[in-house]
């Protein structure tokens, strides 16, 4: 597992090891809300406020930075209207093969398996098939 | 290599397991418009218009390999035309889960005595308020928190601070999952030796640090300078992570991890001519297993004989 602990992180999902590569259920793991807006703890454990913390983004293949976070979770996970429904379902899990960048202002360690952050200087690895 | 479509915003990893070198950002700036990545800070990302990265205060001058990327197009949509990044593996694309790391640091490792270690993407240190990468190299520590495992420089170290050598233990590596002493390492390793002259610094103790090709990617752990790893067909040592393109020096071995790398005859590689070497199971001295008498084995890695039976009780 990777410990994200700095505010800042930018990094590959997916790592060559002994086991698959299987995508994250993003609203599974951080939380998020019932239909009568009720918070549902994740698998992480962390509290709605600690959750809230979060933010988890992507460049989607049309090349439109997109987030991740608690309250795309409130405003649409739920939301009557199926398009609107859509805005957050189009990034709610963290997929192998795919770069994220992520905000991180708790004190809490985040622990993402098979996350690989990256910063300038350091060669962390090379992609392969 | 990446052929880079006409859309707005592009995240990637500069490198592939066939070749990587850096690549000029001032070279792409009639295509990129800025380009982000994350400051080894670990609270900040570099930001640096292509257009002025040949300038002597860049913080961002290249693609680097072994590093990950944002940037966005410049000029208008219209003007945009597809363009080529070499080495480039782009992380926004559909259909993509086949597309993984080969780390060429672990993701976590046990020391015996010590705990088990985890890669984060920077130092939380209580003591120290800190939140970094140390010495540009990863950083690791225990789900507690009460260890940490850092670079000073010249060896991974295992304290309760990084930073602070009080109680601490070296390993005397470049990787953080050597051993430390009689410490042992959770990681595989193998032993590497033979090679002699100008060859010789490629002998010694690897450990895994990844996987390629559905087998394990060993690292020299004195220097980092070597790789040890399957090709898919033959088990290849290589001054180049991980691969033997691009003018590498290597060496080829057999379709066993354990074996022989032979280029005796001058001609199955680069930079080692004339030179054989042994690759045996780092976990143990092979020698620790003959007999007085003779130089056979009583174990192997396959088949372990009993050598006291209940008779002889």
């Amino acid at each position: 597992m990777a410990l994200i602990t700095t505010s800042k992180s930018l990094g590959w999902y997916g790592v060559h090891g002994s086991d698959d590569c299987e995508p994250m259920s993003l609203h599974e793991h951080f939380g998020t809300y019932n239909s009568s807006g009720s918070f549902q703890i994740g698998k992480s454990g962390l509290s709605e406020t600690e959750a809230k913390l979060i933010s988890i983004w992507t460049m989607l293949p049309t090349g439109s930075a997109w987030p991740w976070n608690l309250n795309m979770e409130q405003k649409y996970r739920n939301h009557p209207i199926s398009s609107l429904r859509e805005l957050v379902k189009q990034h709610d899990e963290m997929k192998c093969g795919q770069m994220y960048w992520i905000t991180w202002t708790g004190n809490k360690d985040l622990n993402i398996p098979g996350f690989v952050p990256t910063a300038l200087g350091v060669d962390m690895g090379r992609i392969s098939d | 290599m990446a052929n880079i479509n006409k859309i707005n915003g592009i995240s990637g990893f500069q490198g592939t397991d066939v070749s990587c070198e850096n690549v000029s950002l001032y070279g792409l700036r009639n295509y990129i418009d800025k380009v982000f990545a994350t400051s080894t800070s670990g609270s900040s990302y570099s930001v640096q218009p292509a257009s002025s990265s040949n300038s002597p205060f860049a913080t961002i001058k290249n693609f680097e390999c072994g590093n990950g990327y944002i940037f966005f197009r410049s000029g208008a949509e219209s003007s945009w035309s597809v363009f080529n990044i070499p080495h480039f593996e782009q992380g926004n694309l559909e259909n993509n889960s086949n597309k993984l790391v080969t780390t060429l640091f672990p993701e976590h490792f046990t020391i015996e005595g010590k705990g088990e270690f985890h890669l984060t993407s920077g130092v939380n240190d209580p003591g120290s308020g800190s939140k970094a990468w140390y010495q540009t190299m990863p950083v690791y520590k225990t789900l507690d928190s009460s260890l940490k495992c850092w670079f000073n420089g010249s060896s991974y170290v295992i304290s309760s601070r990084v930073g602070n050598t009080s109680s601490s233990v070296l390993n005397n590596s470049f990787i953080p999952n050597a051993p430390y002493g009689d410490a042992k390492t959770s990681s595989a390793t193998v032993e590497i030796s033979g090679f002699t002259g100008g060859s010789a610094n490629a002998n010694g103790l690897y450990a895994e640090v990844g996987y390629v090709n559905g087998k394990i990617l060993y690292r020299h752990a004195k220097t980092g300078d070597f790789y040890y790893f399957f090709s898919g067909q033959t088990w290849v040592l290589t001054d180049t992570p991980i691969t033997v393109n691009g003018g590498a020096c290597y060496v080829n071995g057999g379709s066993d991890v354990n074996g022989k790398l032979d280029n005796s005859g001058g001609s199955n590689g680069n930079c080692f001519d004339g030179q054989t070497a042994n690759v045996s199971d780092g976990s143990m001295d092979p020698r620790s297993l003959a007999t007085e008498d003779e130089d056979s084995l009583m174990s192997t890695e396959d088949k372990l004989k009993v050598l006291i039976t209940e008779d002889d009780m």
